[in-house]
């Protein structure tokens, strides 16, 4: 090929050369105005995620600030609500005493011990009796609630027999029901209804119900019912009486509210008795509710859990630690663990395990006990101070074996938080070792 | 000191709380506006050197008189601090979207609202 054919040949590729360089160059600032509003969104983006973030660091910030506001309130609160229950406790104590006095006063001028009265006399000395009565009842109540409110009620729990319990409180009413001409009706299981409670509380708690279904019935009938649950005891009290209004229902547990009682027999109430009932019941962990209907009548029904000596003893070791890591204080628990059974009969043994019970209970109200041990649960003591305690109660629970000549084994161990375990998983756990459970 | 701010909050207890606590750090030139549209007037009439609005106002929204007193005084106008008594991470970033200097919570103290204020003139 010659040179001129090569030249021309270049001739006819430069158009073609240009193209390509004029489409290069356009595909470049493309690509540089794709790159820039790229660059663009990414500000755009960060400016975004920037504004994101400050706001986010702000709201941060303003809920510690009113977390700590909040708890601030909290403690103010709580302080008041102490203060609240100190001033009730203060006064009711304050007003009971006076009030003995003028109620002794009464009786004995009722009595004639201060001379004769007439008939007039008497009539409004006895209304004075009863409403002084009245006030009393009024005051125990107050000093009742302003203790649950405090948490200053502690439970005496122990093995009972709700069973017992309700029919002591059914007998006591007997006199009533006659006089009213009511029925009183028991449905009782055939065996024992055995949970742990504290038997006062739960007898208080009966009362109440029986007397309030008293009451608010005419005629018809209370019935008294304790059913055994595996798992629980459930009890009722229900009247034919005139029943409660379904509005009326859910605010029969709040504090001073009575209902439609204006002309009912008996006396006056306080207004108090059932949240009392209420808060003895779930001190206890269970519940009670009421079912009405009205011009049918009412039932109240509680449940409470049975427990057995393990989880309450866990129970009173978990309250314990509680208030002890508030405090960074200490813990102990004495065990008495109890071997050499077989052979001893059992009245000799339940006498035996009273006995160290009683002794217990002078030390703590948190006490548990199952046929193989005993368990004392010492809140804010220290292992030196529980060691003591354990040994003097050895001494006395030895010396009391062998003057009976009873030939069982029981020894001490002595747990202590924090040294033997943090947790009342760990404190449980030892337990368990040492009863080998 | 010698320096304006602008209260703007319906409730008259807590304007009242804010102001005592401003006054109790030297900031004694305070005036105080119940709604959106009073305190946008007297941001601009008055042209203090530094806003305080609630969220929640009658009418209108804390916002909202950012926004109005951001477009009436451009890029030179007061320091503005958006406060609330119910924290929310959407109000907050909202609130540096129309021109807020800064978004805190109100307390009883008012501490969070005196240290934004110191930090801002």
């Amino acid at each position: 090929m010659s040179k001129l054919q090569e030249k021309d040949k270049a001739k006819d590729q430069l158009p073609e050369e240009i193209s390509a360089l004029q489409k290069r160059t356009q595909e470049l600032q493309d690509l540089e105005s794709r790159y820039k509003s790229l660059e663009e969104e990414l500000q755009k983006t960060k400016n975004e995620l920037e504004t994101q973030g400050w706001g986010l660091e702000k709201t941060n910030q303003a809920i510690k600030v009113l977390y700590k506001e909040l708890e601030k309130k909290n403690k103010e609160l709580q302080k008041l609500d102490q203060l609240k229950s100190d001033f009730v406790s203060a006064v009711s104590h304050e007003l009971r005493t006076p009030l003995t006095t003028i109620r002794e006063a009464i009786s004995q001028i009722l009595d004639g011990i201060l001379g004769k009265i007439t008939a007039e006399q008497r009539e409004f000395l006895s209304i004075c009796l009863e409403d002084v009565d009245r006030l009393k009842r009024i005051i125990d109540n107050l000093l009742d609630i302003a203790k649950l409110e405090a948490g200053k009620i502690r439970l005496k729990r122990e093995e009972a027999d709700v069973v017992i319990l309700a029919t002591a409180v059914s007998a006591a009413f007997y006199p009533k029901a006659k006089s009213r001409n009511l029925e009183i009706r028991e449905d009782f299981p055939a065996g024992k209804a055995v949970a742990y409670v504290d038997k006062d509380a739960i007898i208080q708690v009966f009362t109440n119900l029986v007397g309030n279904a008293f009451k608010f019935t005419q005629s018809g009938y209370v019935d008294i019912s304790v059913r055994d649950e595996p798992a629980y005891v459930e009890c009722s009290v229900s009247d034919t009486g005139k029943g409660i209004s379904e509005e009326d229902l859910p605010k029969v547990f709040a504090k001073f509210q009575q209902f439609g009682q204006a002309g009912g027999p008996g006396e006056k109430g306080t207004g108090l008795g059932l949240s009392i009932s209420k808060g003895l019941i779930e001190l206890h962990g269970g519940k009670i509710w009421a079912e009405s209907k009205i011009k049918a009548g009412t039932k109240f029904i509680f449940r409470l859990p049975k427990y057995t000596a393990k989880e309450l003893f866990k129970e009173y070791v978990t309250k314990g630690l509680k208030e002890t890591t508030a405090g960074k204080g200490s813990l102990s628990v004495l065990v008495f663990s109890i071997k050499g059974v077989e052979g001893v009969d059992s009245e000799k043994m339940n006498a035996v395990l009273q006995n160290v019970d009683n002794l217990a209970r002078r030390q703590a109200d948190a006490v548990v006990k199952d046929a193989q041990v005993i368990l004392v649960v010492l809140p804010r003591t220290q292992k030196e101070e529980a060691l003591k305690v354990a040994e003097r109660m050895q001494g006395k629970i030895n010396e009391y074996l062998s003057k009976e000549k009873i030939r069982i084994e029981i020894s001490s161990w002595v747990l202590s938080y924090p040294e033997d375990g943090e947790t009342e998983k760990q404190i449980c756990a030892k337990v368990d070792q040492i009863t080998g459970g | 000191m010698g320096k304006k701010i602008l209260i703007i909050d319906d409730n008259e207890d807590d304007l009242l709380i804010i102001r005592k606590y401003l006054e109790r750090a030297q900031y004694n030139e305070i005036i105080v506006a119940v709604d959106a549209a009073e305190g946008v007037k007297k941001a601009i009439e008055e042209k203090p050197d530094l806003v305080i609005s609630d969220t929640l106002l009658p009418g209108s929204d804390g916002f909202e008189v950012c926004r109005q007193i951001r477009k009436a005084f451009g890029q030179a106008g007061p320091k503005i601090i958006i406060m609330t008594g119910s924290i929310d991470a959407v109000d907050a970033v909202k609130a540096r979207k129309v021109g807020a200097d800064d978004y805190c919570a109100k307390t009883s103290d008012c501490v969070p609202i005196i240290e934004a204020v110191k930090r801002l003139i």
